[in-house]
Order: C-alpha cells, then structure tokens, then sequence
C-alpha cells in the first residue's frame, strides 16, 4: 500500500493528464470525478514498485484508459455521450474548439493514440508499449485518426 | 505547444478532486496507523501475559523442602526445581542464609551448599512437602556433601506443615516432635525448639530402643492420625 506522502505526489504530477484522458474517454465531467477516484484508488492500493516516473507515468495511463473503458462498458452507461459538457468542462479557446470536438468524436482507439502522441509526446513504440500494441499498429491507428480528423477539419490541423 | 495541447491545455483536475484523494489517503494512511498501534498493542498485551504467566509459574513455589541440621532451614522449590524462598527457623539458620545465595538455584545444589561445613554428627533431616518426594529424594542423595551425612528423608504433607509453621517450627523439626509424641515422650514442642536435630533423633532412637513403639497398627493408625505426615525413607528400622 502506498504511504501519504507517495499518494500526494502522485496527485500533484498525474491529476491533470488522468482528467484529461477520463474527459476525452468519458466526454462527461460527472463520470470523469469516479474514474479518476478510481485510478487514484487502485493506485493508493497497489504494491507496484516503479523504477522511473516514466514508468509510472505509464502505469497511470494504461489505469485510466482500462478504468475507463471498464466504466464505458456498464450496461446502464452504455448510451451515446453528447460532447457538449466535454467541451464546456475543457473551456477550450475558441479556435480549438472544432479540434476538441474532432477528437472527441473519433473512435476510443483512434483517439487514445491521438492523445498520447500530441499531448503526452509519446512515440509510436512508446505507445505500443503503454497499450500493449505492436508499434505498427499504433502508425495504422495514428495514419487513421489523422486522416479522419483531416476529413473533418479540412487539412491538417494537428 | 501544438493545437491538441492548446485545446486540452485548460483541462485540470480541480482543487476539490484533489483533495477528495489526498483526505482519502490521509484516512487509509490513519486506519493503517491505527491498525499497526492495535497489533502492537496485541502483541505487547500478549508478551505482558505470557511474561506474567511464565512470572507466575516460576515464583510459585510447588514444593516445601525442610533441611533441618544444627541450622532449621526451609526452601520453596518452583516447578522448575529451582529455590525462589528460604526461610530460616533458628539463628543458625539465620546465618546460614545470611551468607548464601540459594535463590534461583536448583535445590540439590542449595541443600549441598546449605550442609557444606556442617558436622556430620549433628544429625540431619531433609523432609519434602511435595507429591513427588521420591524424585527429590534421588535427587538431593546425589549431592556428595549430603552423602557425608547419616541423613533421614522424610515426606510431609501440608497439612503438616501449616501446622509447623503455626508451632513457629520447621516442618523437620515438627515432624521429628510427631513421632516423639506417637511414642509417648515427654519432648514438649518448646523442647523441640531448643534441641539440635541430632538430639531430636536420638530421643526418637532411644524410643525405639526402650520398645516404646507403638505395634504396627498402632502405629500405622497413629501416623495417619497426626495425619501430617510418614516416612518415606525412615531408617531407624534398619
């Protein structure tokens, strides 16, 4: 089990990549507030020694998405999620809305690769290794989500 | 920063959720703690206990050994052999415990100590206030310095011995004054006292000798009347 002090630091350095992800998963800021107890929660249990941040970094993302993907699939939840909220929870400026909206209607898949790639920086072969995917498969996911977002935007607004 | 970055930057994760998991760690954190000091507590209460109890079982004493020589001397034996009492019934024997550290010590060794320097001639009854004499009897005959001594090994029960302790004598002592009376001597218990053990027993011997002892029966119904006590290794009749 993890001591205070672990947790706090914790919350300091991931809180605001796991809402992030929980946001673009989840599209609903009310959901986003149980996954991201959730994440913490598994965290604040689990007996995991990590040997550099990145590590751990990963581990909290490979969490999230699992967290959220399991929240997704609850029959109760499963309805088709307005993104309306996601948008407003983002505030995002004006300018980037239709990018925010763009990414948040792509399919999980596409959109996880497309967060980990432009806003976390990861790799391709890094995000393999956090999704547990072959590092082809995130450039076909990657090539996909770029082409469905250039047809959506116009160009290529990444 | 690019676009997705510029678009997502505003997204963080508010006070109040961060907070909702600090609190929830400081909880688990605390019922952890408490957890730890109750187990600690536990153990400890437990080490107390077992502490206490090994405690008591070492200081009772289970058994009475009186050494009554020209010092009247008794020793509280625990169950583990060893002596966690003397007490003294004379002033030799005062002076003998004065010098001698016989606590904690096994009790054959402390009657060896207690003998060393004693005359062999001034008479000497071991008697044990216990259900398992014969094993103390063994026990004590293999000390060198007790085999120098024409010694007698009684057995005595506690009824015997409250008795004593009542009269101000050392359960030897008392027991040797038992016999006397069986006999019809005159020996008072103040007698007793006074006398040397090897006094005691060559009053008892010149008894036997005069045909002043009691039949068999009588004797046998006697001994269980004074009902204290009997001989266990009684070699007067030898």
């Amino acid at each position: 089990m993890r001591t205070e002090e672990q947790v706090n630091l914790a919350v300091e350095r991931y809180a605001d990549m796991i809402k992030r992800i929980c946001l673009l998963r989840l599209k609903s800021p009310q959901d986003t507030d149980d996954v991201f107890q959730s994440v913490f929660l598994k965290y604040l249990d689990s007996t995991k020694e990590f040997k550099s941040a990145d590590q751990e970094k990963a581990w909290f993302i490979r969490v999230t998405l699992n967290a959220c993907t399991d929240w997704l699939r609850g029959l109760a939840r499963r309805r088709t999620l307005p993104i309306d909220a996601a948008l407003e929870e983002a505030a995002a400026p004006e300018e980037s809305r239709a990018l925010l909206e763009a990414v948040l209607a792509l399919p999980d898949r596409y959109r996880d690769v497309i967060y980990l790639h432009y806003y976390e920086g990861y790799s391709a072969v890094e995000i393999g290794h956090i999704l547990g995917r072959r590092e082809n498969t995130v450039y076909t996911l990657l090539a996909r989500a770029r082409a469905l977002l250039r047809k959506e935007l116009g160009g290529d607004q990444l | 920063m690019n676009p997705l970055q510029k678009a997502l930057g505003g997204v963080k994760a508010s006070e109040g959720q961060k907070q909702r998991i600090r609190a929830l760690a400081a909880a688990r954190a605390g019922a952890k703690k408490k957890r730890w000091a109750l187990s600690v507590a536990a153990c400890a209460a437990m080490l107390f206990l077992a502490l206490a109890a090994g405690g008591f079982l070492y200081l009772t004493p289970v058994t009475v050994i009186g050494v009554d020589g020209s010092p009247s001397v008794e020793l509280l034996v625990n169950r583990f052999d060893r002596v966690v009492g003397t007490k003294s019934y004379n002033t030799e024997g005062q002076a003998a415990l004065s010098t001698l550290s016989l606590t904690h010590m096994p009790f054959w060794e402390a009657v060896g100590l207690l003998l060393e320097g004693l005359p062999p001639e001034g008479g000497l009854a071991v008697t044990a206030v216990s259900e398992d004499a014969a094993a103390i009897q063994a026990a004590v005959e293999q000390n060198p310095v007790y085999q120098a001594f024409d010694g007698q090994f009684y057995q005595a029960d506690r009824g015997c011995l409250a008795d004593a302790h009542a009269q101000g004598l050392s359960v030897g002592r008392y027991r040797a004054y038992l016999e006397l009376q069986q006999y019809g001597s005159s020996v008072t218990i103040d007698d007793c006292r006074h006398m040397t053990m090897g006094e005691l027993q060559q009053q008892v011997k010149a008894c036997q000798g005069h045909g002043k002892e009691a039949s068999s029966s009588n004797a046998s119904s006697q001994g269980n009347s004074y009902g204290h006590g009997h001989s266990y290794k009684h070699r007067y009749g030898h």
